[in-house]
């Protein structure tokens, strides 16, 4: 009797035992971010330890899928057609396509979600506003929207004295970067990337693709009156040897490369990027201070910086089970300083640093991996203090981001424009939107390189946009 | 009569001799051209940092260091280097496996149903779902984030397939018949006659296969999800490209490293070429055996 | 029954007789088994996916059968028709361009007399092959820069302009075709020079005795020997001209879609990179059809031409 009611004792312990080890059994969870996250390196141990340090701060048990950035729309796009969502995923670009995932009901209402959560609802509520659509809240920034000025090397502009100031003219900028010709410094350099343009159509209140005017009316930007005077800068910015003859094949690092080696004077790039001018320039042996110049003013005083508001997000799949652990893991990447920091890019301590008199110092497998601690979350993200890390950056840093935050205020201040169209509104416009885009950046492309003048190039955007039926899909817009 | 002979064969060997010097330049010529960006590659991923920076063509050396070599190796090449060489090692071997055999067999016009076979054949040379529905029918297999899904939805190419059965073809049915009279079966004449007499082509096609198999990119970041299991290609681009992340968070890569990953990527695929190319003219002293 | 004996009468083969060929075959029909499942799982079964390109899959959650809708929008895109046309273009180029080169090198390598220079040549031409197309089209863009690329230098120093050769209209798809026989003519060339290692060499010892010089020899026994082998490869070429993505995915920009977008790049930015999979499979669905127009016409004229199909 009594063995037997010692085992029945044991057995009713060992399945509490297990009962309990099953309640607190952390939840499995899928997550998809590119791999320029989860600590900044390609290597897959070092991911690895990332996840880790994830799965420990939130309990969860997450299957990481970390494709290269180069390729994640592509993977992305696959999961979903495949019926593969990961429960938790990031998305770029987040303006064109949350619009797109929204209506193909791949993204989970949040709004009640970010509203229960303390952490969440303590931020400033109108960086998710940002992203809103009816309303609802479908994506989780975790920075400040980003904007792009342009940044001019200080060493140049001294050697060849360009006087320029934060805010220059249209006129101004050509004429003062026209002293550069014939030094073999290129004056200006330029990424391929088309919708660049936006920042100095900003100074002629052009706008590239369909946007919602002043009186709140669906217009289309190329075929507006002000586009032609924006289409005649630009190609006088190409023809006068400011803009670099090659951009059409320059790649945004390749571009970087060239202001931080000093080959290039200016280029375009993310206000929160100025701290890495001065450390690469250094890295480079060319080391120099940076200008930004915030927007051209033109003609009329118009002008703004590059806004390209939110590009990344966090989304859950409209499919995830566990949507509380998914909650939890957002929670912790957006407002966790610890989390923040090793994800977005420091890794994770004793894998991708180890720390030296409180400076933290890459580990050689990470720096082979491509890998270089970088504290640009200080001033991106929207977690206000980051001192209860046990790194800090070195001196030079820190004047270099107090700066930095600086120039972000004033970027912020001085952006200019950018539109969400919503999805679901005009089935046409949702089919031809991409179509649409490529179309203008054609046209663009084609009128800044001289292969047509402005007015073939209107002349040809016209046609394209009667073939897609464009007057009725504004109409459907305006509706 | 014999002088005029004489004289018309030395003129044959003029003309001759000129056709061969001009053939020497023109492949010549040919090979430099070839050559001149491969050369390009080869110095710019032994050049030092400062000789690279901000783009300029480099065919002389100026510096000459491993030291982009050395930065790429240590960067997990390895790992990247065995998924890869597992995959293309194996996927080669299954597919010539399958693709000999076949070819062979759709090379025999008494093949039941042969005619059938390979119209349905010829149908997939230019109908193509593309990715996703092969992604939909891996996922079916459950072989997502499995080695094997790079493998066997690419063991068998219709394109290498109708060359090796175009290639079987024009070997004289005599062969065959024989081995038959000799008491062999159609898998026996195949290893014993025909195999031998294919190696020039089954040679190239093997390489083909290899190199299809090594450098696949968009399916082995599609069907792969566990980064430890990459290849090497995507591995090596995701290297490269890392730094080209619009964010520009990364570090600046450059051009020597990504010369040097070009070349990393390229290597083991061209130190096999050798090996395999001694056997593209075996052919030639069997073709004197013939008949 | 009546039937059935007339028809064993009409073909001389009665069902036992084609039982006894199946087993005298069982060595053939297992070799051809293996493939054939294959293609049945990892090809026939994929096209069920082409049956999308009657749907709105992938454009709204739930999927509804839209009849010919993505049909209607492609031919009426302006872009799309563009996408065909320069699809249609880059292919006749690159078959008449490309595809006698190969053969050329190939027949000219095999003049060559000592062994190593045949081999160096043909190694060396082999080595563009083992690129994928992104390092050519890095290749490429390096080349012809127009600030530091060599082929702008040596333009120069000719005292001409320098050319952006790749955001130029005019210049772009010979850049495409160029690029496009740097990287494959090896791989062409191996086919050849495997195929003219099956021409006996008594036939040339022969026809030299006869008095015939090289390049008739080149005429009347080389070329009808791989002559099999060149139809095989136009074919095969045929088939798969309309499929040009890679090569123009990673060379291409904006500035030249209008001579370089191709159908696959149309299908994949506004097809897979919006989600809208019945469109991207409207475009696969069409692409097939016209290869396989392609393909029958070039095979009915093999037909004319050789005795037996290639297919």
């Amino acid at each position: 009797m009594k063995r037997i009611l010692s085992l029945v004792l044991t057995l009713s312990m060992l399945l509490s035992c297990v009962l309990l080890a099953e309640a607190e059994a952390p939840a499995k969870l899928s997550i998809c971010s590119p791999d320029n996250t989860f600590g900044l390196s390609t290597d897959p141990e070092l991911q690895q330890a990332v996840v880790n340090m994830l799965n420990e701060a939130c309990n969860v048990d997450l299957e990481a899928v970390i494709p290269p950035i180069g390729s994640y729309n592509d993977k992305l796009e696959t999961m979903m057609a495949g019926g593969d969502v990961p429960d938790v995923f990031s998305i770029s670009q987040a303006m064109t396509r949350l619009p797109n995932y929204v209506t193909r009901e791949q993204c989970l209402d949040l709004t009640d979600l970010i509203a229960k959560s303390e952490k969440l609802s303590a931020l400033d509520q109108s960086y998710f506003q940002a992203l809103a659509i009816d309303g609802k809240i479908y994506a989780i920034p975790y920075y400040y929207p980003r904007v792009k000025c342009l940044f001019l090397r200080k060493d140049v502009m001294e050697k060849y004295d360009i006087q320029l100031s934060e805010t220059p003219t249209t006129t101004e900028f050509i004429t003062e970067m026209s002293k550069l010709k014939g030094t073999g410094v290129i004056p200006f350099s330029f990424p391929k990337w088309i919708d660049n343009f936006q920042y100095f159509l900003n100074s002629f209140g052009a706008y590239a693709g369909i946007y919602q005017n002043a009186d709140g009316v669906y217009v289309d930007g190329m075929q507006e009156p002000q586009m032609v005077d924006g289409l005649n800068y630009l190609r006088e910015l190409y023809t006068s040897g400011v803009m670099d003859q090659e951009f059409i094949t320059t790649e945004n690092a390749t571009m970087r490369e060239y202001v931080y080696t000093g080959k290039a004077a200016s280029d375009i790039d993310y206000v929160a990027n100025y701290s890495n001018y001065i450390s690469q320039s250094a890295a480079a042996e060319a080391a120099t201070d940076v200008q930004p110049i915030y927007m051209l003013v033109g003609p009329d005083g118009k002008g703004g910086g590059l806004n390209e508001s939110i590009q990344t997000a966090w989304c859950i799949s409209s499919d995830c089970k566990n949507v509380d652990a998914a909650m939890r893991v957002i929670e912790a990447l957006v407002t966790d300083p610890a989390v923040h920091a090793g994800f977005y890019n420091t890794g994770v301590e004793g894998a991708h640093y180890t720390i030296e008199n409180g400076v933290a110092v890459a580990t050689e497998k990470a720096t082979n991996s491509g890998y270089s601690i970088k504290y640009n979350y200080i001033t991106d993200s929207f977690i206000p203090d980051f001192s209860s890390l046990p790194y800090q950056p070195d001196e030079t840093m820190k004047a270099a981001l107090e700066l930095q935050r600086s120039i972000i205020d004033k970027g912020m201040e001085l952006r200019g424009p950018k539109q969400m169209i919503p999805a679901g509104k005009s089935d046409l416009y949702d089919e031809n939107s991409a179509s649409i885009t490529n179309y203008w950046k054609e046209v663009i492309s084609q009128i800044v390189l001289g292969s047509v003048t402005v007015e073939e190039g209107l002349a040809n955007y016209k046609n394209f946009w009667n073939s897609v039926d464009g007057d009725t899909i504004l109409a459907e817009l305006n509706r | 009569m014999m002088t005029a002979k004489r004289a018309n064969a030395i003129r044959e060997s003029n003309a001759r001799k000129a056709f061969r010097i001009c053939n020497v330049i023109f492949l010549t010529l040919v090979c430099v051209i070839v050559v001149i960006p491969i050369w390009n590659v080869l110095i710019t991923s032994l050049a030092a940092d400062k000789d690279v920076m901000g783009g300029v063509y480099l065919l002389i050396p100026r510096s000459l260091t491993f030291k982009s070599y050395a930065r790429v190796l240590n960067s997990g090449y390895m790992r990247g280097f065995w998924n890869s060489l597992f995959i293309a090692g194996v996927g080669t071997v299954l597919a010539m496996v399958i693709t000999t055999p076949m070819g062979f067999a759709l090379a025999q016009k008494q093949l039941v149903a042969r005619n059938f076979f390979m119209k349905a054949i010829s149908l997939t040379l230019v109908f193509d779902a593309g990715i996703i529905p092969l992604y939909v029918l891996i996922r079916m297999l459950g072989l997502i984030d499995n080695r094997w899904a790079l493998i066997l939805p690419f063991m068998l190419s219709t394109f290498n397939l109708i060359i090796v059965k175009n290639f079987m073809m024009s070997i004289p049915t005599s062969f065959v018949e024989s081995a038959w009279l000799d008491g062999c079966n159609d898998l026996m004449a195949l290893i014993r006659i025909v195999i031998p007499m294919a190696v020039p082509i089954l040679s190239a096609v093997t390489l083909f296969y290899f190199v299809s198999f090594w450098n696949r990119y968009t399916e082995a970041v599609m069907f792969i999800n566990n980064s430890s299991k990459y290849t090497l290609q995507v591995m090596l681009r995701a290297l490269i490209y890392q730094s080209d992340g619009s964010l520009g968070e990364g570090n600046i890569v450059y051009d020597n490293t990504k010369m040097a990953v070009m070349v990393l990527g390229m290597l083991p695929v061209m130190l096999i070429y050798p090996f395999v190319q001694r056997y593209f003219v075996t052919g030639l002293m069997l073709g004197g055996v013939k008949e | 029954m009546k039937n059935s004996g007339q028809m064993a009468h009409v073909i001389h083969h009665p069902a036992g007789s084609l039982r006894r060929r199946l087993w005298k075959q069982r060595w053939l029909l297992l070799m051809v088994l293996p493939g054939i499942l294959w293609f049945i799982l990892f090809k026939y079964a994929t096209y069920a996916g082409l049956a999308l390109s009657f749907t709105n899959y992938g454009f709204r959650k739930t999927v509804s059968f839209v009849g010919l809708r993505n049909f209607e929008r492609l031919f009426r895109s302006a872009s799309f028709l563009n996408a065909f046309r320069n699809t249609l273009l880059i292919s006749l180029y690159n078959i008449v361009f490309y595809f006698p080169f190969p053969i050329l090198i190939a027949l000219l390598i095999n003049e060559l007399r000592s062994l190593r220079a045949r081999r160096t040549v043909q190694f060396l031409i082999y080595i563009p092959y083992f690129f994928s197309w992104v390092v050519v089209g890095t290749v490429f863009v390096n080349l012809l820069s127009p600030s530091s690329g060599i082929v702008n230098q040596i333009l120069r120093s000719l005292g001409m302009e320098s050319i952006y050769f790749m955001s130029d209209v005019r210049w772009f798809r010979k850049v495409l075709i160029l690029s496009y026989i740097w990287k494959q003519m090896g791989y062409g060339a191996v086919i050849y020079v495997a195929t003219l290692s099956t021409v006996d060499p008594q036939l040339y010892e022969a026809a030299e005795i006869d008095g015939c010089g090289r390049f008739r020899q080149v005429l009347y026994i080389t070329l009808p020997t791989i002559k099999p082998t060149i139809i095989t490869m136009l074919l095969l070429n045929l088939s798969h001209v309309l499929m040009i993505f890679d090569q123009v995915m990673v060379m291409y920009n904006a500035s030249v879609y209008s001579v370089s977008d191709v159908l696959q790049t149309f299908s994949y930015r506004e097809g897979i990179l919006t989600g809208n999979l019945g469109f991207g499979m409207a475009v696969s669905l069409f692409v097939g059809i016209v290869s396989l127009l392609l393909v029958l016409g070039t095979n009915w004229i093999s037909k004319h031409f050789l005795d037996d199909s290639i297919l």
